[in-house]
């Protein structure tokens, strides 16, 4: 209960606290130094942990030498050639490229479309429940796999899949169907990856609807009971509409992030990406730590995380302009 | 909440879904709530098969023949499961600590509008989230300029903020402590530590356990941190050691060239049902801790999108 | 305006610390992998670091490397101090490690990185030193495995010298040769298998091949990959003309994928072959890199069974064999050359090399009344082959004859490589190599484990080559060859 009151506290002040930003022309008086006090340490923490390694961004543009009397990382990295944009050249020319860019593209537009269905229907039907209890005894099991890391879900996905030992192919010759060869079927991937990542993330997905579908006004419900409206249309005229912001905003910042990808969903479910799936479950992320692993130099891989960077970078600033225009508080920026 | 969903629950009681249905619902629900507990059953039922039922059957639900070998396994080197754990639990607690004060305090200030460095505090922010040095500059920092190599802060420092969690303390700051509150605050002469500290904190549990949550299973779950910086077999974590097995074996498996001197060391690698062992003690703490905090990690999560 | 000032105030708050940390950084990594410490007897001992491949570190190091130090110390005036990496980070910090220019002395290498890091100038050029500091190995080693791993005639790492050679055996079940009274010396030619094979599949109902997804993958061994790191392309060990070739089109290669296939489909190959990572213990027929006595000191008992084994084929010496297990010398390194000597004296002095090889006397083993090491337990996991040679390390107790002589042998008899000693500079085409490579890892595993018919796929995967420019590559190789060949006569 307190938490709303404060919350709608917060709503009636937004209006005072958006005149202040108009007069912010006012002097720096002890109350910011006082935040800045008591911010020093996590700015300190990004001093060192996130923008000191931002000199790693020269590798890109760089022939990476060592040159020769024992100096530091820093110092050979300044020493060496510039290279220009070779370095992305090679990404760019590399036969990789535009699979990566498809694949890491694709991907999360199913996943935003597929999640974001199951998170809202599963919502609607858990917000109807009768025995609320059960309820929240089913979120709690549909949460687990949000916390299970991928290292543990692939052992899982393996004792499933292995085509000899597996359970399903198991169940498949059991039934009189022949084997499925999985870690070489590449057909198949999508598809799991897809539902691996709705498993993972479902039980997350809904609960955040859950939440927005209780804060509904239970008032109009029962307006629309009296003018004799059934529970289908209930649904489609009242809840719907009211999780419309939360969904926008959920789809936006997905949206944000489409040129990244879960590394350990795409690498170690795949069990290392063996090569016959190479082509379907490679995205950036993987191309990358492959590249890390290997004796490539390191100034194409950092080529490579870089335009990486910069395309996330576009779509989170589009993304945040979109946010702003439909809910200022929302922005990231 | 309470009294109002109470309240709702009795002026719709005739608004409520037909009892067909809502069994029809529980079904469903039963069923993906199973998929998802399933593995941690398949799992821990593959680490108490024996390997000899594992080679001739494959992986079964109901083991044809048990096996505590495994377990067994582990308990004969349980000094040195024992204190991965221990370094897992340590690290863990201790990094999600840090994290919560390192975050809160960060979202906290950037929440104030009235704040003279907002706007340089937010690009500051934004831009990690998008913009790293990459692995090996990292790795130097933390190295060479630190000198942190082989300690527990190589764990914890490097994970211990992130901008997707400011972002979310922001917000819910924003939306939850007015500033009307503060002013007050301000003028019976609390400082903003104080106000921090003492008001704004204790109304701040749900953010504090989102935000201690994804803290928490970061450290739990890291292993990549442990595979850069850690070398000492007293500082591994479980997570690291169920991930050094996997890679070993992969790596192993992948360079048949090194001859026949090298194959030898294959042989020494964890059984199966022992990996799935280990997978088990990493899985069972998450999955026993989560259901007690999920009632704040929700409304933290939630309060930043729902609005009235 | 304001908002200006306080940024630059940030930004040069940056630049400060950036190189405040520089400047550290520079400072501490200057002094080098060596520390000197004044020995007890008033001679100066330096410490060397090695860092090398294994399980981690041992559970008993400190008190070995104690009794280590102590020996090496006397005898040459060095102490050491070991990182051993886990098998599976061994990329990932070996990577670091060397571009970072982290501190090291010693380094264990095999040939995928060597070249790279050279060009990178990791290593020290020890052309001039390995004469003068290493005359115990000099002596042991044959010559000519310092020209395998010279590059341009330069040695950057001294060679592990062990079963450098490649000799392949055939690894049949005994129980299985004697019930159906197999003649498996006739049997080494793959297609002269599919008879018998086809008899066991139908009779123990079970893969007489089985395999992980690089399948069969032996059948390479007789090309020379002269350092190109990708299976499809090498010279012939025995082609007097040197010739570069698509091994995938070459007729021996092409009439085992022919086999692998018809196995395939006859069931003889594990019809998972192509996804698994990961082995078997038990097999009934396989082929393994090794020697004669193996069958009894190592893959029987690994497998559980009594073994038979055929010698298939030559045993091949080439630059690449003899650069699977190396030990190089930092470019940061103060004391090269007490590095050598170091290693010299790991190659030649048995009591040392035992300590590396089978770990703390009197606790990991002890020595017997008739001079062999008794393993006391299985805890010692630092690999031996990556340390030094094998012929100086005491023989195990339980072991009847001396597989030492046996590799020793084989090594002498070694046909060498037609191209024995070049090493191919890939600096022109490395980005098609490297394309070229991937387009054949992606049917690697299908192609090895007869998934796929060769008369469909062969051609299907020279046209994706030739788009990505296989031609070049395949030139480039040919010229750096002809004038390899040129030079030798």
């Amino acid at each position: 209960m307190s938490m709303k009151t404060t919350l709608k506290k917060g709503g009636s002040e937004k209006g005072n606290a958006r005149g202040k930003r108009k007069s912010l022309r006012k002097k720096w008086n002890r109350d910011d130094t006082e935040l800045f006090m008591l911010s020093a340490p996590t700015l300190l923490w990004y001093l060192i942990f996130a923008y000191l390694p931002m000199f790693g961004i020269i590798i890109a543009f760089k022939v990476y030498k060592l040159a020769p009397g024992g100096h530091s990382f820093i110092y050979n990295l300044l020493h060496s050639e510039w290279a220009g944009f070779g370095n992305f050249k090679y990404f760019f020319v590399s036969n990789s490229f535009a699979m990566l860019l498809k694949n890491t593209i694709l991907y999360n537009i199913a996943f935003i479309i597929i999640s974001a269905s199951v998170a809202v229907g599963g919502a609607l039907l858990l917000s109807n429940m009768r025995n609320k209890g059960g309820s929240r005894v089913y979120q709690t099991m549909m949460f687990l796999p949000y916390f299970m890391s991928w290292v543990v879900v692939s052992y899982f996905v393996y004792a499933l899949l292995t085509p000899e030992r597996g359970y399903l192919n198991g169940i498949i010759t059991a039934l009189g169907g022949d084997p499925v060869m999985w870690y070489q079927e590449s057909k198949y991937w999508p598809f799991i990856l897809v539902f691996l990542n709705t498993w993972k993330g479902m039980g997350y997905g809904m609960v955040i609807y859950l939440a927005s579908i209780t804060g509904v006004d239970r008032t109009l419900y029962e307006a629309a009971v009296m003018d004799g409206a059934t529970k289908l249309q209930q649904e489609r005229y009242i809840t719907l509409p009211s999780i419309k912001p939360v969904f926008v905003m959920m789809l936006i910042l997905d949206c944000g992030k489409i040129f990244n990808s879960d590394f350990g969903l795409f690498y170690q479910t795949t069990g290392g990406i063996p090569q016959s799936l190479y082509t379907t479950v490679s995205t950036f992320d993987t191309y990358i730590y492959q590249a890390l692993k290997s004796s490539s130099p390191i100034g194409q891989t950092a080529a490579a995380s870089f335009f990486q960077a910069i395309c996330s970078c576009a779509t989170i600033l589009l993304a945040n302009w979109v946010v702003s225009k439909i809910d200022n508080e929302n922005r990231i920026i | 909440m309470k009294k109002r969903q109470k309240e709702a629950d009795s002026s719709s009681t005739m608004n409520q879904i037909k009892p067909s249905t809502n069994v029809l619902i529980n079904i469903l629900f039963l069923i993906l709530g199973l998929t998802c507990i399933f593995p941690l059953l398949f799992v821990f039922s593959i680490s108490i098969t024996s390997e000899e039922a594992l080679r001739m059957n494959g992986y079964q639900i109901i083991p044809p023949e048990f096996s505590a070998a495994a377990y067994q396994f582990l308990w004969n080197e349980r000094g040195m499961i024992l204190n991965a754990a221990f370094m897992s639990v340590f690290i863990t607690v201790f990094g999600t600590v840090i994290t919560v004060a390192l975050t809160t305090s960060m979202g906290y200030v950037v929440s104030r509008s009235s704040f003279k460095l907002k706007k340089l505090y937010t690009w500051l922010i934004f831009i990690p989230m998008v913009f790293n040095g990459g692995m090996l500059s990292s790795y130097v920092v933390v190295n060479n300029i630190l000198g942190l190599r082989n300690t527990i802060w190589a764990l914890i420092l490097p994970l211990a903020c992130s901008s997707f969690s400011v972002t979310i303390c922001r917000t819910f700051f924003r939306t939850t402590i007015p500033d009307s509150i503060v002013e007050s605050a301000k003028i019976d002469g609390a400082g903003q530590f104080r106000i921090w500290a003492q008001i704004v904190l204790p109304i701040s549990k749900p953010v504090m356990a989102t935000i201690g949550m994804f803290a928490a299973f970061g450290y739990w779950n890291d292993w990549f941190q442990a595979s850069l910086y850690i070398d000492d077999k007293k500082l591994q974590t479980l997570q690291s050691m169920l991930n050094n097995i996997r890679a070993s074996i992969e790596y192993l498996a992948n360079n048949p060239y090194g001859g026949l001197s090298m194959q030898q060391y294959k042989s020494s690698m964890p059984t199966e049902s022992v990996r799935m062992a280990i997978a088990i003690i990493i899985i069972v703490p998450i999955a026993c801790t989560y259901p007690f905090f999920q009632k704040y990690f929700i409304s933290g999560l939630t309060v930043g999108s729902v609005k009235e | 305006m304001k908002l200006g000032r306080w940024l630059a105030a940030g930004i040069a708050s940056l630049l400060v610390l950036g190189t405040l940390a520089g400047c550290g950084n520079s400072g501490n990594s200057a002094s080098g992998g060596g520390k000197q410490a004044d020995a007890g007897d008033g001679g100066e001992v330096v410490t060397l670091k090695w860092v090398t491949i294994g399980n981690g570190m041992p559970d008993n190091y400190d008190s070995w490397v104690g009794k280590v130090n102590e020996y090496v110390g006397e005898k040459i005036g060095v102490n050491i101090e070991m990182e051993v990496i886990p098998w599976g980070s061994w990329d990932d910090r070996r990577n670091i490690i060397i571009s970072t220019n982290e501190p090291y002395d010693i380094i264990f290498g095999t040939g995928k990185n060597y070249v790279p890091d050279i060009t990178l100038g990791a290593y020290c050029d020890i052309t001039d030193m390995v004469g003068e500091n290493m005359p115990g190995l000099n002596e042991m080693m044959p010559e000519k495995y310092w020209t395998a791993v010279a590059v341009n005639d330069r040695i950057y790492g001294v060679p592990t010298y062990k079963d450098n050679a490649i000799s392949n055996y055939a690894i049949w079940d005994k129980e299985l040769v004697q019930e159906y009274n197999l003649d498996i010396a006739s049997l080494v030619e793959l297609d002269s298998l599919t008879e018998p094979f086809e008899k066991l599949k139908a009779e123990k109902n079970d893969y007489p091949v089985y395999v992980k997804n690089d399948g069969v993958y032996y059948i390479f061994d007789v090309y020379d990959q002269i350092g190109s790191g990708t299976q499809i392309l090498g010279v012939r060990y025995d082609d007097k003309d040197a010739r570069v070739c698509f091994t995938l089109e070459e007729p021996d290669i092409y009439a085992a994928l022919e086999t692998f296939h018809e196995w395939y489909e006859k069931g003889i190959i594990n019809p998972d072959a192509a996804t698994l990572t990961e082995g078997r213990v038990y097999n009934m027929w396989r082929v393994a890199q090794g020697w004669e006595s193996a069958g009894v000191t190592s893959w029987g008992p690994q497998m559980g069974k009594d073994v038979a084994v055929q010698k298939v084929g030559d045993t091949i010496l080439s630059s690449e064999t003899v650069r699977g297990s190396m030990n190089m010398i930092s470019t940061n390194s103060k004391y090269p050359e007490k590095c050598l000597q170091f290693l010299d004296l790991v190659n030649t002095d048995t009591k040392l090399r035992d300590m590396f090889y089978y770990g703390e006397e009197g606790v990991d083993f002890e020595y017997t009344e008739d001079g062999k090491a008794h393993k006391i337990n299985n805890d010692w996991e630092m690999p031996g082959y990556t340390q030094g040679t094998f012929f100086t390390v005491t023989q195990v107790d339980t072991d009847e004859l001396n597989q030492w002589e046996e590799i020793k042998e084989l090594n002498d008899k070694a046909v060498d490589s037609a191209v024995f000693g070049f090493t191919f500079d890939t600096s022109q085409i490395a980005d098609k190599l490297s394309n070229c490579n991937e387009i054949w890892l992606r049917y690697r595993s299908e192609v090895m484990t007869g998934v796929q018919d060769p008369a469909q796929c062969v051609p299907q995967i020279k046209e994706e080559l030739m788009k990505a420019g296989w031609q070049d590559v395949i030139d480039e190789a040919q010229r750096q060859v002809d004038e390899f060949m040129a030079n030798k006569k």
